[in-house]
């Protein structure tokens, strides 16, 4: 219990309501952080809607749809080792954490799956240097799709490295001594890296079906 | 889970939510999928479907805060900074719209 409560808190529910505050100081500048990379979209989206009818339905929506499952599903794993965390269940606490990272490391293999399918057909956002001064095209829609999809794959792994260094943690030490602050910490990150998915998803990979 | 509370933080216990309510959020936010899609493949104008879909994930992205990050249960400092940056974030994107909605051909 000493263990897990730090210098200048009276008690584990100060420093818990203190974490928390600082979580969402966070979160809410990584709002913003995906706010200009939307911003980014919107702009191509109302000015350039042909590069979207064309290119939109190059994106499997079908994957992206099953991705945004597992990580609805891992937010629900990530909700109940907080849980565990809270009441010090240490075997479920471990198996929730490894639950969590297994899905998010399943999003990341199918989102590699989709990097490889698309750089095999050419699809990538490299620029051409030549066509710099043409019009928005696949380069262009590309970046938008690779830029927004890769800060967030990011943000996935970031995610399931502090998950592991959570679940190694917890595993080296007795129940009594589980803090639960940093898995509940943990928690808000990953649920606010499944909220910018909620909004990447219908953004990107439905676009084509309209078109 | 009363919504009238104090704006004393909350303890550990209380941001702890019932197995079942997270169940029924889970569920909840996957029908929600399902219906965003089944809203893609309809045919309708293309700006009444930019607000589907942005609006099916604003109701997904409230729940997940409200349910799976306990956001009604923390302080009220809390509830400010989340509000901060909501309207720093949509001050952002409206502005931007109104400044490409009202520029002229793309030149």
């Amino acid at each position: 219990m000493s263990e897990c409560l730090h210098e200048p808190f009276r008690d584990q529910d100060h420093q818990r309501a203190s974490v928390a505050l600082g979580m969402w100081a966070f979160l809410a500048q990584e709002a913003l952080f995906f706010g200009v990379l939307f911003a980014f979209y919107v702009n191509l989206r109302v000015r350039h809607p042909e590069i979207f009818a064309q290119y939109g339905h190059s994106l499997d929506w079908r994957l992206a749809a099953v991705m945004t499952a597992v990580l609805l599903v891992s937010s629900f794993t990530m909700v109940l080792a907080v849980r565990f965390a809270f009441r010090k269940q240490r075997r479920p606490l471990l198996w929730t954490l490894a639950a969590t990272a297994a899905l998010g490391v399943a999003f990341l293999v199918m989102k590699a799956g989709e990097y490889a399918h698309h750089f095999e057909r050419g699809e990538s956002p490299v620029i051409d240097l030549g066509g710099i001064g043409a019009e928005p095209g696949l380069q262009t829609f590309f970046g938008v799709y690779f830029v927004i999809t890769g800060f967030h794959a990011l943000h996935v792994l970031a995610g399931i490295a502090v998950l592991s260094w959570l679940w190694i943690r917890v595993r080296s030490g007795p129940a009594a001594e589980i803090c639960a602050t940093p898995v509940m910490a943990t928690g808000l990150y990953w649920h606010f890296v499944d909220i910018v998915w909620l909004f990447v998803f219908p953004a990107l990979y439905l676009i084509g079906r309209v078109a | 889970m009363s919504e009238t509370r104090e704006a004393a933080p909350a303890t550990s216990a209380e941001i702890v939510p019932e197995i079942r309510t997270s169940v029924v959020a889970l569920v909840v936010l996957l029908t929600l999928t399902a219906v965003t899609v089944a809203v893609a493949m309809l045919e309708l104008p293309a700006s009444v479907h930019a607000g589907a879909a942005m609006g099916i994930a604003a109701v997904k992205a409230v729940l997940v805060a409200f349910y799976f990050m306990h956001l009604g249960h923390e302080g009220r400092v809390v509830h400010v900074l989340a509000l901060s940056g909501l309207v720093l974030l949509a001050t952002m994107i409206v502005f931007i719209l109104i400044d490409v909605f009202t520029r002229g051909p793309v030149g």
